[in-house]
């Protein structure tokens, strides 16, 4: 196995505020302990609710960030030791394509003015060329050269998102930080700009690393999938939609909607007493254990760490995780998708 | 895939279209209180540019006629030495204007390089930044500009640092919070990730889609600045070697009941200025907000 | 199903809003009726219209330029439209029609109280108990645990599945025979999603409140509605009950978009 391309160790990010409500501060583990690598050339995916950690490990990988703890390595090299050169040229290899597509591009400045800044600090043209440059890389995003002439807010959120993709792209880079790259998309338009992302994948072996809540979507495109919760990666595998290892996996496949009207299960849930709201379990053992139906003693007193299971390279922190990953090929009904 | 849709995005009107500020000032116009208010501000500007050819006398030469009413030689009559009080408001609107942009400038220096150094260096450099500005917008303004001149003495440049002194802190947490609002937005992000420099950032990313509330502050701010400029000349502390409409005023108290044009058209002058400027500043107001849909909109 | 009477009756409602030199039809022409105790979908991608229709049906339409208004709004038989702002708003108070938003922290109101909020939302009628009692009825009903200390926290001090249902309680606080439901979770957790789903369709069962839930999601849509209104630029194209929508779509944009979002959830369209 090749060595891999972004390496995280130990990892964190903590950010600490005054107590609002009284005395004393406040500590927010947003990351807490991630080991991560990354391989050249591969479809990551990172998926979890709000509060998973999800954005802030975008943002470390950016290096918009600094851990406040761990390290982040770029082909070997760590990011908090890198020069002025090296961190020039890990801009150039590691970009981005952000939620909001709107609000990633300047309003006040046209497609090609915005894009040819980029161009002239990189060195990526000659000036009288660059406009052709600049051309040549929107028709690989599907865009045609009069939208070098737009503002942002003339065009649509997918022609939006595609110029953002077409930015990041020029620079030639390694792997793309995408952070919920779809999530201020229509569906329709979701469905085109995943196909362009997986073309660009195809033909300039690009690699992604997806930060998305919408396993769906995930699941079409990514070759391993992390799901984090709290700050940790609780399971990463090729194979969890199918053949889940860990309990918060299963919760978040469960939480999907059908598309059968004829199931009704919200419609049966809802006889049901409402669940109360839970909020993590706060010291010591596993920081899932309130939310879970499969919690034993020793969750309670032990915290999982990130280990193998089964045999497909999985990784899951849970006590019971190779139970649960057989209950799931097994075919319980949790786990099908209708 | 590769469906190339032409760049026929629909292409609405031009006016949409064209972000600059021609078209702004066009949109401007189409104001009511910006077309008065910039009107006002011209011809304002334009009296204090042409005083020398529009004032038919020098301003500080005496005459004999004294406390004269206004006639037709004196437009707005004389003062208690002879002076001809359309000239002195005429020569004063150059003082005046030139105080009070001056001023507003001065304090958007001073209070916008705080603001963006607070909002780019965040953490301690941020807080200690803005409790000094907070410091400053406690103290009294009128306190504060009199001390100064007290100390510094009233000439024409420590008036213009005065003042600035007294309104800077309004810029600097309009300019901080501008900041604030743009420092996390994505397109910031984008330009920090493809590597541009901070310069370009701050210049070219930031300042643009920030300023357009800040002109409006600088107008509110100018307006502001005259008034208090007014007020030092009324208490005598302003420049004596100088014209100001304030200096008028503080001439004309003792004359109040026999020579009511000796205030009344200092006064009129000021409130003139005063009420072109916020009309200009409402115009302005109105133009950039974003969901009249026109050169601007997006951001703010 | 047993066909009610017919509660909200719109027939060739028209919106056109006049955005800088442009008018935009928003609304083009469009029928839509919910009956007494049925749910409603209506969906539809950004610009098909969908959220101007619920507002401009509560007449709560903001004050951007409106340039046409027009159509037959009947609720319970009464003309909406022509109807005089007191009347209007004393609809909106008791057994009415209600309406829940998209982000519950942009419509809180953050210096006061949830109790407070609620207290201002009930009903002015003879009402069985005092407001305390029926604030924290309601967020009893809702499924909020410990409502008397509930009703004294502020709305930042909750978490977003808790606002929103507080929200809905806000919305039921006047006992509505209708209510709205603009995107009421998109912007939250498929965990979260899934319980505020559930709370909605129990409301719905067990006051008999009709629904009327405007969403981009079909599987919202799929999970718990009657009938469908699909709509694409201001206009209604396609309309029919669930289960037949989703297994023989006759509109090539509704088959489209079951596709779409079947792809997306990665299940298989039925059709």
């Amino acid at each position: 196995m090749t060595a891999p391309i972004l390496r995280l160790q130990g990892v964190e990010q903590i950010y600490t505020s005054r107590n609002a409500n009284g005395p004393g501060w406040n500590t927010v583990r947003a990351v807490d302990g991630v080991d991560l690598d990354v391989r050249e050339g591969e479809t990551l995916a990172v998926v979890g609710e709000s509060g998973s950690g999800k954005s802030t490990l975008a943002k470390l990988l950016l290096m918009l960030n600094k851990p406040t703890a761990g390290d982040v390595q770029f082909r070997g090299m760590s990011l908090a030791k890198l020069k002025l050169a090296e961190r020039q040229a890990y801009r150039r290899q590691v970009q981005a394509v952000f939620q909001d597509p709107a609000s990633s591009l300047n309003p006040r400045m046209t497609v090609e003015r915005m894009l040819g800044f980029i161009v002239r600090r990189h060195d990526l043209a000659p000036a009288a060329g660059t406009r052709s440059f600049l051309a040549g890389h929107l028709a690989a995003v599907g865009l045609d050269e009069g939208y070098l002439d737009r503002y942002p807010h003339q065009l649509s959120g997918g022609q939006q998102q595609r110029i953002a993709i077409a930015r990041a792209m020029m620079l030639r880079p390694k792997i793309i930080i995408a952070d919920e790259p779809l999530s201020s998309l229509d569906v329709s338009v979701q469905a085109q700009v995943l196909d362009l992302m997986r073309d660009l994948h195809r033909t300039t072996n690009v690699g992604f690393v997806i930060i998305s809540h919408d396993l769906g979507a995930m699941q079409a495109i990514a070759d391993r999938t992390a799901v984090m919760y709290r700050g940790r990666i609780v399971e990463i595998g090729d194979a969890i939609y199918t053949r889940p290892h860990h309990p918060y996996t299963r919760l978040l496949l469960d939480a999907r909607l059908s598309l059968d009207p004829r199931r009704g299960r919200i419609r049966a849930m809802s006889a049901l007493p409402p669940r109360p709201d839970v909020t993590a379990a706060s010291s010591g053992g596993c920081k899932f254990r309130n939310r879970c139906a499969e919690a034993i003693d020793i969750c309670a007193k032990s915290d999982p760490m990130l280990r193998p299971v089964g045999t497909g390279g999985t990784l899951a922190a849970c006590h019971r995780a190779e139970e649960i990953g057989a209950a799931a090929s097994a075919g319980a009904p949790q786990t099908t998708t209708i | 895939m590769g469906n190339s849709n032409t760049a026929a995005a629909p292409a609405p009107a031009a006016v949409n279209s064209d972000r600059g500020w021609r078209a702004l000032f066009a949109q401007l116009l189409r104001t009511r209180h910006g077309s008065l208010g910039a009107g006002i501000l011209i011809v304002m500007a334009l009296v204090a540019l042409m005083a020398g050819m529009i004032a038919p006398f020098d301003p500080l030469q005496q005459t004999q006629t004294s406390l004269s009413p206004p006639t037709a030689e004196y437009l707005f009559g004389t003062d208690n030495i002879g002076r001809d009080v359309f000239s002195q408001v005429v020569y004063g609107a150059r003082s005046s204007l030139f105080v009070g942009l001056g001023a507003a400038l001065a304090a958007l220096l001073v209070g916008g390089t705080i603001g963006i150094l607070a909002g780019y260096f965040q953490g301690p450099v941020e807080a200690v930044l803005m409790r000094v500005v907070e410091l400053f917008q406690t103290l009294p303004v009128i306190i504060l500009v009199l001390c100064a001149v007290a100390l510094f003495g009233s000439n024409f440049w420590l008036l213009i640092a005065a003042v600035a002194l007294a309104i800077w802190p309004m810029e600097a947490r309009l300019v901080y919070g501008q900041y604030i609002k743009l420092r996390d937005r994505e397109f910031i992000a984008a330009a920090r990730v493809a590597d541009l420099s901070t310069a370009h950032i701050m210049f070219r990313e930031i300042l643009p889609n920030a300023i357009q509330p800040v002109i409006v502050q600088v107008a509110l701010d100018a307006s502001i600045a005259i008034l208090i400029e007014a007020g030092l000349g009324f208490l005598g502390l302003s420049d004596p070697d100088m014209v100001s409409w304030g200096r008028l005023l503080f001439v004309a108290q003792d004359y109040m009941d026999s020579a009511w044009w000796m205030s009344l058209f200092p006064g009129a002058a000021i409130c003139l200025a005063v009420v072109g400027l916020n009309l200009f500043a409402d115009g302005l107001n109105e133009v950039i907000d974003p969901r009249s849909g026109g050169a601007t909109g997006g951001l703010q | 199903m047993t066909a009610q009477p017919i509660l909200l009756d719109v027939r060739d409602l028209k919106v056109h809003l006049r955005v800088g030199p442009v008018l935009v039809k928003a609304i083009d022409g469009v029928d839509f009726q919910v009956r007494h105790g049925e749910c409603v979908g209506i969906v539809g991608e950004s610009g098909s219209g969908k959220s101007t229709m619920a507002r401009a049906v509560t007449r709560l339409m903001p004050n951007v330029a409106i340039g046409e208004l027009s159509g037959d709004l009947k609720f319970e038989g009464r003309d909406i439209l022509a109807m005089p702002d007191r009347e209007l708003r004393s609809l909106r108070r008791g057994r009415g029609f209600s309406m829940i938003f998209q982000d519950p922290l942009g419509y809180l109101n953050p210096t006061q109280r949830i109790g407070r909020q609620i207290e201002e939302a009930l009903s002015r009628d003879d009402a069985a108990g005092s407001d305390k009692a029926r604030v924290h009825a309601l967020l009893d009903e809702v499924g909020l645990p410990d409502p008397v200390n509930l009703a004294r926290r502020y709305p930042h001090e909750l978490s977003g599945g808790q606002r929103q249902r507080v929200m809905i309680a806000i919305a039921l606080a006047s006992g509505p025979q209708l209510l709205f439901a603009d995107e009421p979770t998109t912007a939250l957790d498929a965990t979260v999603q899934l319980q505020v789903l559930q709370t909605l369709y129990r409301l719905h069962r067990e006051r008999n409140m009709a629904m009327a839930i405007i969403t981009h999601d079909l599987g919202v849509v799929a999970e718990l509605c009657d009938r469908v209104y699909v709509m694409r630029g201001g206009k209604v194209i396609e309309t029919a009950d669930t289960v037949s929508l989703f297994e023989a779509p006759r509109h090539d944009y509704s088959r489209r978009l079951i596709e779409l979002s079947a792809r997306h959830h990665n299940q298989e369209a039925r059709a």
